[in-house]
């Protein structure tokens, strides 16, 4: 984690690569954790369409748009080990989830992507509604989370 | 020309406090503080970042980012993903059928305490 936003985060905002969105600790939280608990990044992406072709028969696919569908893409997530167990993984998926419904009111957005990156990681997004679109796959833990879930989620009351 | 807007509390309160501190009209700071934005959007218009920059170094600090610039910035760049057959055969049953969203979704994305920034 530490690596990644030394190194990577800014120079991949910079070229347009995503943002990263960082919770830092604050007055309230233990001193002895680090400066930063935990982040995300997001990003726009655009689905290619032609594979679709292939898939939907012919007669059904009158109403799907030739373009790419857009999407939001969460390309890493993840809480610091010291901060861990305090709900934070949570709180940042739900932030990312969000403002990935506020982008797709604007710019548009079929749902949510995410690669996860392993079993642990794949079953936290799963329990969050995330569903693996083929395991057999080149990135066997891709993930997609609809839009209207999204939308739903924010919108529906907590129980 | 006189303008009327809706603001919340808190930053009318940061804006008082701000006009009181530099001894400006509270017009002033909305002035510029427009002028700031417009000028942030017009580059993300052209695909670029809105910075701050440490003069000494001359090394980018952080990102100014806020909801209309991520919109402009989400509408000019977008990262291309390719699909299997599968994964799109089963992405379009999700979007034909999406289902409803789990309680621990609907737990996470209803807290706001705390928000994580750029």
């Amino acid at each position: 984690m530490d690596e990644f936003l030394a190194k990577r985060a800014l120079p991949n905002a910079q070229r347009g690569f995503g943002n990263t969105f960082v919770l830092p600790r604050t007055p309230e939280d233990d001193p002895a954790l680090p400066d930063v608990l935990g982040y995300y990044t997001l990003a726009s992406a655009q689905i290619d369409r032609t594979i679709f072709a292939k898939v939907i028969p012919h007669r059904q696919r009158h109403g799907l748009p030739k373009y790419p569908l857009p999407a939001a893409l969460i390309g890493r997530l993840g809480v610091d080990t010291r901060a861990q167990r305090r709900g934070l993984g949570d709180l940042l998926i739900g932030d990312a989830c969000r403002r990935a419904v506020t982008m797709a009111e604007h710019g548009g957005g079929v749902g949510i992507l995410v690669d996860a990156k392993g079993a642990v990681a794949e079953s936290f997004y799963k329990k969050h509604g995330f569903v693996t679109l083929d395991s057999a796959a080149a990135y066997p833990r891709r993930m997609f989370l609809p839009m209207s879930t999204a939308r739903s989620a924010s919108t529906s009351p907590v129980e | 020309m006189r303008l009327e807007a809706t603001i919340p509390d808190t930053r009318y309160a940061q804006l008082s406090e701000l006009a009181d501190e530099l001894q400006v009209p509270k017009s002033t700071l909305v002035e510029e503080a427009l002028s700031v934005l417009l000028t942030g959007l017009i580059e993300a218009r052209h695909g670029r970042r809105f910075a701050i920059i440490d003069p000494a170094t001359q090394r980018v600090i952080s990102q100014v980012a806020t909801p209309l610039l991520m919109q402009l910035e989400w509408a000019t760049h977008r990262e291309k993903v390719s699909l299997s057959r599968t994964e799109a055969g089963k992405l379009e049953d999700l979007l034909e059928n999406p289902p409803a969203p789990t309680p621990r979704l609907r737990k996470a994305m209803a807290r706001r305490a705390r928000t994580p920034v750029t």
